[in-house]
């Protein structure tokens, strides 16, 4: 534990100081380029006479140039481009209402830190549920597919092949019965696919146009459900439990005669009750031997999970626009490249990605302690 | 009689595994299955417990899907009455159970016969580190492999004492002593025969430990009478027959067997030399000329000569190879491999650069893992560091040596997954002698081998003497290499 | 003759990854045909390059990961072998800065960088954007490629499957390249390609639809290749897919969704059901082949 502690601590050090490294460097970077950029421009921006958001005069400046100096048509355009280019970022941060140059004072700073926190209470609700959710959904395909259930689309084939068979025992009446509602099972099934692997702003926009920033519950709510997040991971828990089924110790347990019915709610079986507790234990039958090792194994997918959630959450934030929200904050940092705050909140998220990283890690120390290992 | 015979047909993923006709287990009595590993011993033995009732496996017994096997044969009673001994110890237990958890559950729950049982198996042992055994969490350094397979056997036991077994009732060892040195094998098979003698039932006795055969014939001749010995042979591929195990005959060839090579000892070339002090994972070892660890001296192998390498399981003979092979840092060593002199600070791209199929080769003990099991069997030869080109013809060639005859093309091109555990073993010995070196070490060379494959192996390494090539061997078939290498060329490990 | 198609199919839909790969395209070609018959011609146009662009960026990033995964892992086990910790220590340092920056926050950061290059006129053909995307994207997902190969390797160097072969003279760059990565680890690989695959689409999409919204109208939209993420930004596409909604509280309006509301539907339909396939057949793939 000790050794993976010192590595992640090192990792933050390190990249702290690379981080700081690079606030004390942009700065000055950036302000040569920007006048460097500006110096060729600002001739032409200081001619009172020129308004450069009239795209009339553009053109008659470019003749102008042209007639004046034929040999230079191609600089002439790459010229009148960039006058543009500076008009649109000059009338989108107009229409933003944004001040375009922040400088990183201790009130910004505060102000980032206070988002940052909103940010990592909305993080942490939706780590929790989706990690609830994640493993009740596994334990429910798995007993499903334990029980062999076959999948709706097996069904339907089944139904067809024997449609097609002409059994003359079989009423067909009853076969287009099932057919239908495998219809609509197979729909509804669909329809929540489509919502769960719907990337959030595809959702979000199904819903409303407009985003309050006081809407942590929508986005709690929409980060659980979309992007893909639940189905991915609760798939990857799935699949731990169908290796663990096939190891040695589950055999053992067989030929002890612990319970094995892979039904709900029946004798020697397993209860809704025990499926949807938030601390699952499902003793005397054999899916607690298979259970507790999926859980064991899943520990450490529960950083990537959390990574994804990062991402998931950050796009969010971005692409509903949600204003006092520290994605939509980065986002604009960028636009305007004031990029000692873009810094600043990368840093911050980064020590939230290493934060979690460590609290699995020790999570996983402590259950490997605990067994001795 | 109530005798039993099955059919059974076996397939994964549309793919045919195998195929038995005539499979008997005769109730009441013991019957010890021999055979090569990876032969299907495992599977048939599964598939009449039910418990391939999962993907990926297709089975019939006597030309009935599995299901209606497991509705209407006999296995509903054989799974509520009997047991299953599995291989592999480490596998069968669960890592996140404790050891007491994991023997008072199910069936096993609230019975009071544990005690007895377990000082019965760790005999010698204080009831006290007993105790402690129980409080571990199984892993894979901890409890060791034997002690693992004890906790296994106990589960057996318990459930013996608890429901006393009728003469139906089936109770299947699958290799239950694959992990234990010749003293603890004895005492199980002892314990086990002790509750047979009290109330006979139904035994299925997997091993490919052909050296067990002298032992029953030796101690247990009162219950002879009641034990069959069956080897699993391949007739086609995938079609498999039991057949009577020649016991007189594996017995008077253990007796007729005279040391691999011949000649005296004097003017060979030293191939390897090693000090009789080392010391690794912060542990002393010493090398001893003799059993009682009196004598210490330095190992040496000779040129035309094998030179074996004793010690209880564990001790750490796999270590000492992997040390000379530079494989394992060890903090203090000292050898010489022909005119190469190693310390434990002798750098390891030494090994790469000089050693490493140019002096020296290792077959390691587990086929399956040392082999590329995705590979074919011609690519397992390639990019090996020899003169002449390895061929299709001279693949062929070599395989000749060891696979019978007549060899088939398309062996070439098998996947050497597909290959039995018996085939493996000798892909894997192959490999290592077709290199043009002087010192091969072998560690559990006749691991997983049928009593054929042992022959064609021990005359393998004959011949590699005769070409003056020297052997270290590690091996716990003492009963087999005892009669086959001199006593003077014997050392025992032992560690301080 | 139908009794072979039953069964056909029933086999096919035993390989669920081949299922879905068929399905899938058939549900595409529907959409088209749909779209051909109801989309007017320009935005057909539109979301047919959309479409393609998101594909052969997507593809481009599986190919450049794949090509930087495995450059890295030779590096990294050279340093290894050679016993070189600096270099293996300096490599790592560097993969964990780049694992540092969430991928979302890279890329995007990538993409402000083409607008830079589009406004210099430095990019000046499609093709260079494309590929820059694509590398950009690459850039911060092939990690997880890294990491796959490394787990692979190392697993396999914790066997006697390693050791056996390297004392028997057989090369070590044979040994991870042949033995493992492509005969042990080529089933995993080509599983995570397809996640990758996913992933990029899904990292494409969200940037193209920030930056759509996000940045500079002007900028992007006249600069950047059409993709199916930029496409969904579109002020028109988001009205389209604000009427999903608004149908499910208007049932009697549904019908129009899959006529006027086209544009939205097929775009925002693409995106969903492109990564449910790739989901889907990842899954597939691996159940297959036991990974």
């Amino acid at each position: 534990m000790k050794k993976v502690l010192f590595t992640h601590m090192v990792s933050i050090l390190l990249v702290t100081l690379f981080v700081a490294g690079l606030l004390l460097a942009i700065p000055r970077n950036l302000s040569k380029t920007t006048s460097a950029g500006d110096a060729q421009l600002n001739n032409y921006l200081q001619l009172k006479f020129l308004n450069i958001n009239n795209p009339f005069q553009l053109a008659l400046l470019q003749d102008v140039l042209d007639a004046a100096e034929p040999e230079g048509v191609q600089a002439h355009n790459s010229l009148i481009t960039r006058l543009k280019n500076y008009e649109t970022r000059q009338l989108e941060m107009m229409s933003r209402g944004a001040i375009t140059r922040q400088e990183l004072t201790w009130n910004r700073f505060f102000s980032l830190l206070l988002m940052f926190f909103r940010f990592l209470a909305i993080y942490l609700a939706v780590l929790f549920i989706t990690y609830y959710a994640v493993e009740t959904l596994a334990v429910y395909r798995f007993i499903s597919t334990q029980a062999d259930r076959p999948a709706f689309g097996h069904q339907m084939l089944n139904i067809w092949g024997r449609w097609l068979g002409h059994d003359p025992s079989l009423k067909k009446i009853s076969l287009v019965g099932s057919f239908i509602t495998l219809l609509f099972k197979t729909a509804v099934k669909a329809l929540a696919y489509l919502v769960l692997f719907a990337p959030a702003y595809v959702i979000a926009y199904s819903v409303k146009s407009d985003f309050e920033t006081s809407s942590d519950l929508f986005m709690i709510l929409l980060a659980v459900f979309s992007n893909g997040l639940l189905l991915t991971y609760s798939n990857k828990f799935y699949t731990f439990l169908r290796n663990e089924a096939r190891k040695g110790y589950v055999e053992t347990a067989r030929v002890k005669n612990l319970d094995a019915r892979w039904e709900i709610d029946v004798e020697q079986g397993i209860s809704h009750k025990r499926i949807l507790h938030p601390l699952k234990d499902f003793q005397g039958h054999i899916l607690q031997h298979i259970f507790i090792n999926a859980r064991f194994q899943y520990v450490n997918s529960i950083k990537e999970q959390a990574s994804f959630l990062i991402t998931g959450l950050m796009i969010i934030e971005m692409a509903l626009n949600i204003h006092k929200h520290l994605s939509y904050e980065l986002l604009q940092q960028i636009l305007y490249r004031n990029y000692s705050i873009v810094l600043v909140i990368l840093i911050l998220i980064f020590y939230l990605v290493k934060f979690t990283e460590i609290g699995v890690d020790m999570l996983r120390f402590k259950w490997m302690k605990k067994i001795g290992m | 009689m109530n005798n039993r015979e099955f059919n059974i047909r076996i397939e994964a993923d549309h793919t045919l595994l195998l195929d038995i006709e005539r499979f008997r287990l005769e109730t009441g009595k013991i019957t010890f299955l021999l055979g090569e590993s990876g032969i299907g011993k495992t599977l048939i033995s599964k598939a009449l417990y039910g418990l391939l009732d999962s993907e990926p496996w297709e089975v019939q017994i006597n030309g009935q899907p599995y299901y209606r096997y497991l509705k209407e044969g006999p296995v509903g009673r054989w799974q509520r009455d009997g047991f299953f001994v599995f291989q592999e110890p480490s596998s069968h237990l669960n890592p996140l159970l404790t050891i007491e958890q994991q023997l008072n559950e199910g069936d096993l729950a609230g019975n009071s016969y544990e005690p007895n049982i377990l000082r019965r198996l760790w005999q010698n042992v204080a009831y006290k580190e007993i105790e402690d055994i129980l409080k571990v969490f199984p892993k894979p350094f901890r409890p060791s492999g034997g002690e693992k397979q004890r906790v296994l056997l106990s589960m057996a036991f318990k459930k013996m004492q608890h429901f006393r077994p009728q003469k139906e009732t089936l109770y299947i060892f699958d290799e239950p002593t694959g992990n234990l040195d010749d003293v603890y094998r004895n005492q199980v098979v002892a314990f086990l025969l002790e509750e047979y003698r009290k109330n006979p039932f139904t035994i299925l006795f997997i091993t490919h430990d052909y050296s067990l055969i002298n032992e029953l014939y030796r101690n247990h001749g009162d219950v002879l009478p009641q034990m069959r010995f069956k080897e699993l042979q391949r007739v086609a591929e995938n079609q498999l027959e039991l057949k009577k195990f020649d016991t007189d005959g594996y017995l008077k060839w253990l007796e007729k067997a005279h040391p691999l090579q011949s000649g005296s000892l004097t003017g060979r070339k030293s191939l390897l030399t090693v000090e009789p002090q080392f010391k690794v994972f912060d542990r002393s070892f010493r090398i001893f000329a003799d059993a009682s660890h009196t004598r210490p001296a330095p190992l040496k192998v000779l040129s035309g000569k094998i030179t074996y390498l004793k010690a209880p399981s564990g001790v750490g003979k796999t270590t000492l190879a992997k040390i000379i092979m530079g494989l394992i840092p060890a903090q203090q060593v000292h050898f010489e491999l022909g005119a190469l002199s190693f310390t434990e600070q002798t750098g390891r791209m030494r090994w790469q650069k000089q050693v490493w199929g140019k002096r020296a080769g290792m077959v390691f003990q587990h086929a399956e893992e040392a082999l590329d099991l995705r590979s074919t069997v011609r690519q397992i030869f390639k990019g090996l560091p020899v003169q002449q080109k390895m061929t299709r013809n001279r693949v062929l060639k070599e395989l000749s040596f060891i696979f019978e005859a007549p060899l088939q093309n398309t062996l070439l091109q098998r996947q050497v997954f597909h290959l039995s555990g018996g085939q493996k073993q000798r892909l894997n010995l192959l490999r290592t002698f077709i290199l043009n070196v002087d010192l091969i070490i072998l560690d559990e060379p006749l691991n997983g081998l049928d009593f054929n494959s042992i022959q064609r192996v021990l005359k393998m390494i004959q011949r590699k003497l005769n070409d003056g090539k020297g052997f270290l061997l590690i091996s716990h078939n003492e009963e087999i290499f005892d009669r086959f290498i001199p006593e003077e060329l014997q050392y025992y490990l032992w560690f301080q | 003759m139908k009794r072979k198609l039953g069964t056909a199919l029933n086999n096919l839909y035993k390989k669920k990854d081949q299922w879905w790969l068929l399905t899938g395209s058939i549900i595409f070609l529907l959409l088209w045909v749909w779209d051909r018959l109801f989309l007017n011609a320009p935005a057909l146009r539109f979301l047919q390059i959309g479409f393609l662009n998101t594909l052969i960026i997507s593809t481009l990033v599986i190919l450049i990961s794949l090509i930087l995964a495995w450059v890295i892992i030779q590096k990294m086990f050279f340093f290894r072998g050679r016993n070189w910790a600096w270099a293996e220590l300096l490599l790592t340092f560097f993969l964990n800065l780049i694992r540092s920056i969430p991928q979302i926050v890279g890329v995007l950061l990538g993409y402000v960088l083409i607008t830079i290059l589009l406004q210099l006129s430095i990019l000046t053909a499609s093709w260079q954007t494309l590929l820059l995307m694509a590398a950009i994207i690459a850039l911060f997902v092939f990690l997880e490629l890294v990491d796959l190969m490394q787990e692979r390797i190392t697993f396999y160097q914790s066997l006697d499957f390693y050791n056996a072969m390297k004392v028997c003279g057989i090369s070590s760059f044979r040994i991870i390249n042949f033995n493992i990565l492509w005969k042990n680890s080529r089933g995993h690989i080509l599983n995570k390609l397809i996640a990758l695959f996913g992933v990029s689409i899904f990292l494409q999409c969200s940037v193209d639809f920030i930056i759509s919204v996000g940045l500079s109208t002007k900028v992007s939209a006249l600069n950047l290749p059409v993709t199916l993420g930029s496409l969904l930004a579109k002020i028109d596409s988001k009205q389209d897919i604000l009427a999903i909604g608004y149908s499910f509280s208007h049932p009697a309006r549904l019908s129009r969704l899959f006529l006027q509301h086209l544009q939205g539907i097929s775009v925002a339909f693409s995106i969903v059901f492109l990564l449910i396939m790739i989901y889907k057949i990842s899954n597939g793939y691996a159940e297959r082949h036991r990974l």
